[in-house]
């Protein structure tokens, strides 16, 4: 049994991105620092999601590894964004960058369809401003059986993948920056979130 | 004594910034900040408290490190870590960040070199220093700005005088960009900034 919550898990300093104080967001998700979520994980009724940032403080989360692996046991949902140094999930591997660099490398394809994606073009997220880089620069090497989304398509590097354990619960990776800071368009950005929230709440 | 340790964040660039050859090799110790209560701030001639690690967590030891600095340690402030929470005497002016100046082919950074015969500028250039930066700092009295910005404040200076040890304070986030493999210039500002402080700290 899961609360129909999700949480931000907060690693930075300062305030959160824009999205939390929208109506739908603000209403369904609550900001967690994470140096208290062990001890919201360790309640009898947990999240539907957690998100992690790309500023999560990996050693902290590796050291809570065990309630990590019990809560997406139990059916959670856990949304990784950046780099993975430090596995604190099964599914996790260390980030393996892509060697070459252009613009042209680092083009985004969509190979699987994905709910958390619908109508968005991959043209909408893999530049800012004509600068490529922001969305993924290599991969969290996807674990077996996972879905992958989208590939870089110089090296064809699984920059987006999701997974789900036998027992429900599911990793969902972007190796890049945070996915609610990629997109160029307010629009996009709005539309990812909400779709995201979607995902993460329709286990 | 002749030790460097840095204070490691625990995030993804933090890993690959300091536990990685190339710039790892120049810290004596990494410790991580959440193990910072057990680390004896004496036992180094100087800490380096890198980009993006959470004040909140480092403001507890703020007597510390005024302790550390009166006893004649020397600290390195790096960008982001909010040195107002943690350190004595910062003057300090967030300002929306710029990240795209570059993108105008007429483009000025501001930047410019306030000591040319400043030590570090045997070591980088006023080029490896400029890619964008968080807010302007007003040194203290005394103190030596390295690189100046032309809206007033400085970016990058050397506190010799506000203590009896050293403050190296800046605005300028390195180990957040190199470790997060982009921003050439931050890597360069590494290649260049690390030498110069352990030739520093052979000095003493």
């Amino acid at each position: 049994m899961q609360s129909d919550t999700v949480f931000y898990v907060k690693s930075h300093f300062g305030g959160g991105p824009a999205f939390l104080q929208v109506g739908h967001f603000a209403e369904r998700i609550v900001t967690v620092p994470q140096y208290d979520l062990g001890a919201m994980l360790d309640r009898p009724v947990p999240p539907a999601g957690i998100l992690l940032t790309m500023h999560a403080d990996q050693v902290h989360l590796q050291r809570l590894a065990p309630l990590l692996e019990r809560y997406v046991d139990g059916g959670g949902t856990v949304v990784v964004n950046g780099h993975v140094a430090r596995p604190y999930l099964t599914e996790l591997t260390p980030f393996v960058p892509v060697a070459r660099q252009r613009p042209a490398d680092l083009q985004l394809a969509r190979v699987t369809n994905h709910p958390v994606f619908t109508r968005i073009d991959p043209a909408d997220l893999q530049s800012r401003k004509g600068v490529y880089g922001f969305y993924g620069r290599g991969a969290n090497p996807p674990p077996k059986g996972a879905t992958v989304i989208h590939e870089l398509v110089g090296e064809r590097a699984p920059v987006d993948w999701s997974v789900r354990r036998s027992t429900g619960g599911r990793v969902f990776s972007h190796a890049g920056n945070d996915l609610w800071g990629v997109a160029e368009r307010p629009e996009t950005t709005a539309r990812l979130m909400a779709q995201l929230l979607d995902w993460v709440l329709a286990p | 004594m002749n030790r460097i340790a840095a204070i490691d964040g625990g995030t993804a660039y933090h890993h690959e910034a300091l536990h990685t050859e190339r710039f790892g090799r120049y810290f004596d110790d990494i410790v991580y900040v959440l193990d910072l209560h057990a680390a004896r701030f004496s036992d180094y001639d100087a800490i380096v408290v890198t980009c993006r690690t959470n004040p909140a967590l480092l403001a507890p030891y703020a007597a510390r490190f005024r302790h550390y600095l009166a006893d004649g340690g020397m600290i390195v402030a790096m960008g982001e870590t909010f040195p107002e929470h943690w350190l004595p005497g910062m003057r300090w002016r967030p300002r929306p960040t710029n990240y795209w100046w570059w993108l105008d082919p007429n483009a000025r950074s501001g930047l410019t070199v306030a000591a040319p015969d400043h030590s570090l500028f045997r070591f980088l250039t006023l080029a490896d220093a400029t890619w964008h930066f968080h807010g302007l700092f007003t040194p203290p009295e005394g103190a030596v700005s390295l690189i100046d910005h032309e809206d007033g404040g400085s970016i990058l200076y050397d506190d010799r005088v506000s203590t009896a040890g050293r403050m190296v304070v800046t605005a300028l986030d390195p180990f957040y960009h190199h470790g997060s493999r982009f921003m050439p210039n931050a890597t360069k500002f590494l290649d260049g900034f690390l030498p110069w402080l352990r030739a520093e700290v052979a000095a003493r």
